[in-house]
């Protein structure tokens, strides 16, 4: 396409239509300084629209910059013949990949905004093309739902403290229950996979105890570990899950609480490890004896001995 | 009943059975489509957004290509009934949140086989012979056994075949009040009628489409007084708030309205699941909770509720049912020798294991007679 570069009042530029803008923030920061030192290098390309104002096709960042510069004119390109949407939705994405790979955010709104220009049987081919997506379906979906993400949530994708996955399982809850979960994964980071865990935990909880899911990231307990400062990050994470487990599995925490107790007072040393089995569900428990040599060995016995002896382990095993 | 049909599909090998015909007779208002294939049918399931719901309303009349006996799916680690399954179909128009089924077949489709003579071949075979060991066979298993009833002449055509010998019982097990044609019908004491029951509040919540239990009981009272013997399957136990007053209650109705002495047997199994039907019942039944108990991962791979959670709720019902009806044979549906030992003071194995406990008390109840082969 041959585009006409042409110099237009920065006013006739409307910047609040968004119909083609990937991005969900347009941080103009550090193009200001550039342009500051070099100019502007690569005009954005804008189209007429029938009201006689500009919508931005490509270069939101660069209109904005140039506007808070407080210059009245820009040079522009525009496409010699008005474009459709779909054209405009394309070059944007282009533009946008020749820079950088899109990130999910993105991905997802180009999704949204294609969706409607494609018959359902080709949208997923032809989308994933345009967007450079590995071809499989179910990713495709994950990555299309992040458009119903709160705006708290999204950014937690695009800062990495709210994963893909765990940003599906969002997708479904009010906006302010999202809010709530981006802040507790900002505060404290999770892995992936505890994400998914933790959102589990409380909408489960919040099922069974019918109670909103706000009331439970939000209980004392969760605000009392936040604040703490007698321990870290990754401490508070991890009494956070344990309180979170503990009210969702209430028996079975208390019966691994028990045993634990029942353990320390068989005062096994580091040599011998007693297993029970795997949610008490079955009836086999395991002794791992681990040692050196004969005297290591010997010394294990007369403490296995001894455990055998000890009541204790009689309750454990009835 | 036929409300729930919204189409009929019969497989092209079996429009000529008279029974066919008489199937469509009563199902005439239903649109009705012969087929060459089952994929057409699938398909059709296939299409809507919900293939478990949409396999509720299609009707697929078609010949079971493959065994109608079955063995029942048991696991090495808890104990088995060993019972057998005889295959008349397939799924279900009722809806329960928990029902296995859902996650059976893919699609899962109301499938009815046609070719009849080939069930009772198969019968034949394990049961022609005046001798040989006791069988408990049940058409409940992959599908409820009394939902064909209005539609087919099933029962008329199986009730009078085990009536006639002596070496099995057969057991119709349902949550519906299909009985009528089970009046008239000579039975001999070998068909056992059983009927699953739950709280008012399950049936409400998690039962959709069921007879109510008011209904299940006056049908089995009913059954009763036609001289059939009675099993009840209190299966899924579900805990939940207040439950054990409920199950208390329903006890002590079921046992004013049925005497302990015709009931074969009661079996308690608390819900278990495969871990897909989770979803499943999250997207089809969004405000059921009864999959946010505490369950555990099972030896069998299946979830169940936390073991001493378990046993709490069947020392309880165990408790209610021994003060009423202390000769009943009571037994669990696949559970280990720890809860057996712990509920009811034994296991299995002192007793010859479960299935010569069923055994005996199908000889008691139903009049078989055991031989030595
Ligand atoms: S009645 Fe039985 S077969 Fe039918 S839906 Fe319920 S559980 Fe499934």
């Amino acid at each position: 396409m041959n585009f006409e570069s042409r110099t237009v009042s920065i006013n006739e530029i409307d910047t609040q239509d968004s119909r083609y803008q990937l991005s969900l923030h347009i941080d103009t920061h550090t193009i200001i300084e550039s342009i500051k030192a070099v100019g502007l290098i690569n005009p954005p390309v804008i189209v007429k629209r029938d009201d006689d104002h500009y919508s931005i096709v490509c270069g939101f960042r660069r209109v904005m910059a140039c506007k808070a510069l407080g210059w009245d004119e820009i040079p522009v390109c525009i496409p010699p013949r008005r474009p459709t949407d779909l054209d405009c939705l394309k070059l944007a994405i282009l533009d946008n990949r020749s820079h950088r790979p899109l990130n999910l955010i993105e991905q997802s709104r180009a999704i949204k905004k294609l969706s409607p220009f494609f018959p359902p049987q080709e949208r997923f081919s032809k989308i994933t093309f345009l967007l450079g997506l590995p071809e499989n379906e179910k990713v495709f979906k994950k990555i299309e739902s992040l458009c119903q993400l709160s705006e708290s949530a999204k950014l937690g994708i695009l800062e990495n403290t709210l994963s893909l996955e765990a940003g599906v399982e969002l997708v479904e809850l009010e906006p302010e229950e999202q809010d709530c979960f981006a802040f507790l994964f900002r505060t404290l980071k999770f892995s992936q996979n505890k994400q998914k865990e933790l959102i589990t935990f409380v909408k489960e909880i919040a099922i069974r105890e019918s109670v909103g899911i706000k009331e439970v990231i939000n209980s004392e307990e969760i605000r009392g570990i936040i604040d703490r400062s007698d321990i870290n990050r990754n401490q508070k994470a991890k009494e956070i899950r344990a309180y979170l487990r503990r009210r969702r599995f209430p028996s079975l925490t208390k019966a691994e609480a028990k045993f634990f107790e029942d353990l320390k007072s068989l005062r096994l040393g580091p040599h011998i490890r007693l297993v029970p089995p795997p949610y008490f569900e079955g009836t086999t428990y395991n002794i791992t004896i681990t040692f050196k040599d004969i005297t290591e060995l010997e010394q294990c016995k007369s403490e296995f001995d001894a455990m055998c002896q000890n009541p204790v382990l009689k309750r454990i095993l009835s | 009943m036929s409300v729930h049909i919204s189409r009929i599909y019969v497989d092209q090998g079996i429009t000529h059975l008279p029974e066919t015909r008489a199937i469509l007779d009563r199902l005439k208002h239903v649109p009705c489509t012969v087929v060459f294939d089952y994929k057409v049918v699938q398909d059709e399931v296939l299409r809507g957004d919900d293939p478990v719901t949409e396999g509720k309303r299609v009707l697929f009349l078609t010949r079971n290509k493959g065994a109608f006996l079955k063995d029942c799916p048991g696991t090495k680690y808890y104990n088995c009934c060993g019972y057998k399954i005889l295959h008349i179909g397939t799924y279900c128009y009722m809806d329960c949140s928990y029902c296995i089924l859902q996650t059976y077949f893919n699609p899962p489709v109301l499938q009815y086989f046609m070719n009849q003579e080939d069930l009772l071949h198969d019968l034949d075979r394990i049961l022609v012979s005046k001798q040989g060991p006791i069988y408990r066979i049940g058409t409940g298993e992959f599908t409820d056994s009394l939902i064909w009833e209005p539609w087919t002449d099933i029962s008329m055509r199986i009730v009078p075949y085990f009536a006639a010998q002596e070496r099995a019982v057969l057991e119709l097990k349902s949550k519906t009040v299909h009985i009528k044609n089970l009046k008239y019908l000579r039975h001999n004491s070998k068909t056992i009628v059983a009927f699953s029951i739950n709280t008012p509040a399950i049936i409400k919540s998690e039962e959709r489409y069921t007879a109510s239990l008011k209904s299940r009981i006056g049908a089995a009272a009913m059954c009763e007084e036609w001289g059939y013997p009675l099993a009840f399957h209190f299966d899924p136990l579900i805990l939940y708030d207040g439950c054990e007053p409920d199950y208390r209650e329903v006890i002590r109705y079921m046992f004013k309205r049925v005497s302990a002495e015709n009931i074969v047997w009661i079996s308690l199994g608390t819900f278990r699941f495969m871990p897909p039907l989770k979803r499943i019942i999250q997207q089809r039944f969004p405000g059921s909770k009864i999959i946010y108990g505490e369950f555990i991962p099972g030896l069998d791979n299946k979830m169940r509720y936390f073991k001493p959670l378990r046993i709490d709720l069947y020392k309880k019902i165990v408790e209610w049912i021994r003060e009423v009806a202390p000769d009943v044979l009571l037994y669990f549906c696949m559970e280990d020798d720890d809860v057996w030992h712990t509920v009811m003071g034994h296991v299995p194995e002192e007793k010859g294991g479960l299935p010569q406990m069923l055994d005996e008390a199908a000889i008691r109840h139903c009049r078989l007679t055991r031989t030595v082969s």
